[in-house]
């Protein structure tokens, strides 16, 4: 059967209200399926993977550790990472606006299901106008990195899997365990800059910061010691603080550098989108009915009241 | 990119256009003040102006000359069967398929999740052929997994009126036409229920219409389907009248042209507004900005003319009107002894002491002396003297609707922007038990949303329906907060709030977006949001079944199917009822 794209939204919209999230967030989570339909074909089949997750979910939130530095800390309280994605975003996004640079660091988060809806996050923040870098390292060990940059009406996302941490995402979680990133000058400066120095082809301090810390995020960490969890990333091309070679940096990694395994391009995005606002989106009709049956959590159970029609006192005109 | 980008509004003003449609001026300020129109007592009163989505369908149709027909019709003496139609427009042609049947008395609800209807269609691109009618017939009545092919553009559902249809046909089977008193009562033959979006139920998206597909405006599908049901519900009156009696004269063309389309609305539609806010902004802003250049205009002696004629038919035609409007409207007589005195008023008035202030000073003086609904029919009627004062307010009609949260934006700003755009909600006295008296809901049974009552049912699944009470909420959380924090900080804190959070980053400076009102008041009148949205549709009429649930008409006098092409209507609204006419009664 097809869906619509407004009904693949709609869906899962009330799958993530039926479990309990705020409707903004709910709707916002909807957006990563929708992305994840869009650009890697598995939107739904990773809601339905999500569901047993979601119905036994706490909707409790993440706690925030640390949020005075550049470098945000949410413990993720041992719940979906998803719950942690939309917030951790924001902090990134909002620090980048302040600092140039922002990065949310999340500790404890379970990433057995829904992480590869987490590429959203560099997809929403491109949309923001960041350059941005989401890396996550599940259970298991393995690791994905996916990068958004922005670039006209789509941003171009880019992503590689990796069979240990990146190194990357290492910097960052030592700098977190070791307490440096409550420095409030350029952590990340620091920890891409610790150990060997490596040449670049850039001038400026803040695109060689960028491209280093780029390409050590499609690298294994030789150590593998990444405790799981998930980064965000977000850069501001256009802060004062930064110079124009961070645009060159980012569409240099995306378009020449053959940094990522796949590389989505806005053109062929762009095609899939209109062909799905077009025709619908094929889905599978029990995968649907689970997940229409799920949403339908949303609905409230038979009582007196619903029994009413319309409601009270909106029937038939009382004479 | 819209970081760091807030929606402003933009005055937009046309300064001319041709010599023959010049467009007036306005003066920014002079928009009504949102404190005014966005009361729910105020938008309750609106009426249908030329912005209206089925005015614009009627007037697209009548400029480019569409074209109907019946391309097949199989149908049984009781009118059950199916009928594909053939519309021709310019650029492309779309086909409506109806299924009709004929449903036991008592079984119909008109409730838009019901699954027992008189007729079921769908409004499609192309040719309907056998084969996608026979697909179509086996989906439509399954409203929650039908699924509709791509092509489609529409799906809808409407029952016969069971008070007027029957009428219709056993007058024309007995050889003559209806009782027009009899149907003045009400205006029509079908009645449909509220209308489906695009995309659901797999039907082609809003966004997949180009910008020159014929139906690319907001609600077109929804108002071409609304008239669709009309030119059927005549073919079938007349086909089942014709099946009794083969020499049953065809309805008359005059009482065809009276009758409209039924619709029947109810409460779910509260919940539509308040979850469209960028749509009722836009439709309202057009509509003010209209309303300020019709103001503004210097009226000429044939100006004040068309607007008496104009004022003489509408007068009239409250005055034929005899559906009750109940205690919820103002009554139909009331208006049109009110629009009497407006006749009355214009006259006294010296056009040439006041100048270009002149309507400006008749809307004063109705603003004093009149009801908000006699208001609201002078300034629809302004829009009608002079129609280009409409012109380019069309194309603002279409608005995305998309938002996200601006998480960089400090909390001072985000506190000054509620209490610059809220203060109305701030106002409220929630601790008043009143206040929260209701919750909307959504069950398992109805799955339409509802009003319900707080401690008399499962208030967790409460629908975020509660603006006002959300602000309040939200605005006093903030003041744990430094000024300088960002949203983002907040919002891990609270992520509760991200709902309105992004409503009020993404609304600030569109001043029609917010209903001030409180859908979980005790005295709430879901009504008075319905009648809203009953005017941006184009509905005329209101009958009014309680204070959630009301009936209505479209297309009142509007060209029948086979005028379109050669239309010299200039104007249909509020038309007179048909003269009773001597061969009305001949038997045939």
């Amino acid at each position: 059967m097809n869906l619509s794209a407004r009904e693949v939204l709609d869906l899962s919209e009330q799958c993530f209200q039926a479990a309990g999230f705020d409707p903004g967030t709910a709707r916002a989570n909807a957006g990563a399926v929708w992305w994840a339909e869009t650009y890697r074909g598995t939107g739904l089949a990773a809601l339905e993977a999500l569901l047993d997750p979601l119905d036994e979910l706490d909707a409790t939130t993440p706690t925030i550790e640390h949020r005075e530095s550049p470098i945000s800390v949410l413990d993720g309280r041992e719940l979906p990472c998803l719950v942690s994605a939309v917030p951790a975003l924001d902090l990134a996004c909002a620090h980048a606006e302040r600092y140039g640079t922002g990065i949310t660091r999340v500790r404890d988060c379970a990433l057995d299901s829904g992480e590869e809806l987490l590429g959203a996050l560099a997809y929403r923040a491109a949309k923001r106008g960041y350059v941005s870098l989401v890396l996550s390292v599940g259970g298991d060990g393995r690791s994905r990195t996916v990068f958004g940059t922005p670039d006209g009406s789509r941003p171009v996302v880019a992503e590689t899997n990796l069979s240990a941490s990146s190194n990357g995402y290492a910097v960052i979680d030592r700098a977190v365990r070791e307490n440096r990133h409550r420095a409030r000058e350029a952590p990340l400066f620091r920890a891409v800059f610790d150990g060997e120095a490596r040449s670049t082809p850039y001038e400026a301090t803040d695109a060689r910061l960028l491209y280093r810390f780029l390409r050590q995020s499609v690298e294994p960490d030789p150590d593998e010691d990444g405790e799981p969890g998930f980064v965000v990333v977000c850069v501001d091309p256009s802060h004062p603080r930064y110079s124009a070679d961070v645009n060159h940096v980012a569409d240099h990694a995306v378009r020449d550098a053959g940094l990522f395994e796949r590389v989505y391009s806005p053109e062929d995005v762009g095609d899939r989108v209109k062909r799905f606002v077009e025709e619908g989106v094929a889905v599978d009709r029990e995968r649907w009915r689970r997940i229409f049956e799920f949403g339908n959590g949303v609905l409230a159970p038979p009582f007196e009241g619903s029994e009413k029609g319309a409601g009270f006192d909106l029937n038939e005109l009382e004479s | 990119m819209n970081r760091k980008k807030l929606v402003t509004e933009r005055v937009c003003v046309i300064h001319t256009m041709n010599t023959d449609r010049q467009v007036p001026p306005f003066e920014t300020g002079s928009l009504r003040d949102p404190s005014e129109l966005m009361r729910p007592e105020r938008l309750g009163a609106l009426k249908q102006t030329r912005l209206s989505f089925g005015r614009l369908l009627v007037n697209k149709m009548v400029t480019e000359g569409w074209e109907i027909r019946v391309d097949r019709l199989s149908l049984d003496e009781e009118g059950v069967g199916r009928v594909v139609y053939a519309i021709e427009t310019p650029s492309r042609r779309f086909s409506f398929g109806v299924f009709s049947r004929n449903s036991p008395e008592g079984e119909n609800t008109d409730r838009i999740i019901a699954e027992d209807w008189d007729l079921w269609a769908f409004l499609c691109e192309g040719e309907a052929s056998p084969a996608m009618m026979d697909a179509q017939r086996e989906e439509l009545p399954h409203v929650m997994e039908g699924r509709a092919t791509p092509d489609v553009l529409i799906w809808t559902r409407a029952n016969r009126s069971s008070r007027f249809f029957g009428h219709v046909v056993d007058s024309l089977a007995a050889g003559h036409q209806p009782d027009i008193d009899h149907l003045a009562a009400g205006g029509y033959l079908t009645r449909s229920s509220g209308y489906y979006g695009n995309g659901l139920n797999g039907t082609k998206m809003f966004r997949a219409l180009d910008d020159d597909h014929p139906l690319s405006r907001p609600y077109m599908s929804q108002m071409l389907a609304a008239y669709m049901l009309r030119v059927f519900g005549y073919d079938l009156a007349e086909h089942v009248a014709a099946a009794r009696n083969p020499d049953a004269p065809e309805l008359d063309d005059g009482i065809k042209r009276y009758l409209g389309t039924g619709n029947s609305s109810g409460v779910g539609i509260v919940l539509y507004l308040v979850n469209h806010p960028k749509q009722l902004h836009a439709w309202l802003r057009a509509r003010e900005v209209a309303l300020a250049r019709a103001k503004s205009i210097d009226p000429s002696d044939s100006d004040l003319a068309r607007f008496r004629s104009l004022l003489e038919r509408t007068q009239r035609w409250f005055e034929e009107d005899d559906s009750s409007t109940n205690r919820f409207f103002a009554s139909k007589d009331a208006i049109a002894a009110e629009l009497a005195r407006v006749s009355d008023h214009v006259d006294s008035v010296a056009a040439d002491s006041l100048g270009g202030r002149f309507w400006e000073a008749v809307c004063q003086w109705a603003g004093t002396e009149l009801q908000r609904e006699t208001q609201e029919v002078l300034h629809s009627l302004l829009l009608d003297v002079r129609p280009a004062v409409c012109d380019g307010l069309e194309e603002s009609l279409t608005v995305s609707e998309r938002s996200d949260v601006v998480p960089g934006m400090d909390v001072a700003t985000l506190r000054s922007q509620i209490d610059e755009g809220y203060a109305w909600a701030l106002d409220i006295d929630f601790d008043r038990p009143d206040a929260t008296r209701h919750f909307w809901y959504r069950s398992i049974e109805n799955e339409e949303p509802r009003l319900g009552v707080r401690g008399r049912g499962p208030d967790e699944y409460e629908l975020p329906a509660d603006v006002a009470r959300r602000v309040q909420s939200l605005r006093r959380d903030l003041d744990g907060f430094d000024p300088a924090d960002s949203v983002a900080e907040l919002l891990v804190e609270h992520p509760e709030h991200r709902y309105v959070v992004e409503r009020v980053q993404n609304l600030h400076g569109l001043p029609y977006a917010e209903i001030r009102g409180n859908p979980l008041d005790a005295d709430f009148v879901p009504l008075h949001f319905i009648a809203c949205l009953k005017a941006m549709w184009g509905i005329q009429k209101a009958h009014p079944k309680s204070k959630g649930w009301v009936r209505g008409t479209f297309f009142q006098g509007a060209p029948l199917a086979q005028e379109l092409s050669d239309c010299d209507q200039e104007y249909w609204m509020y038309p007179p009822k048909p003269e009773r006419a001597a061969h009305w009664r001949d038997t045939q």
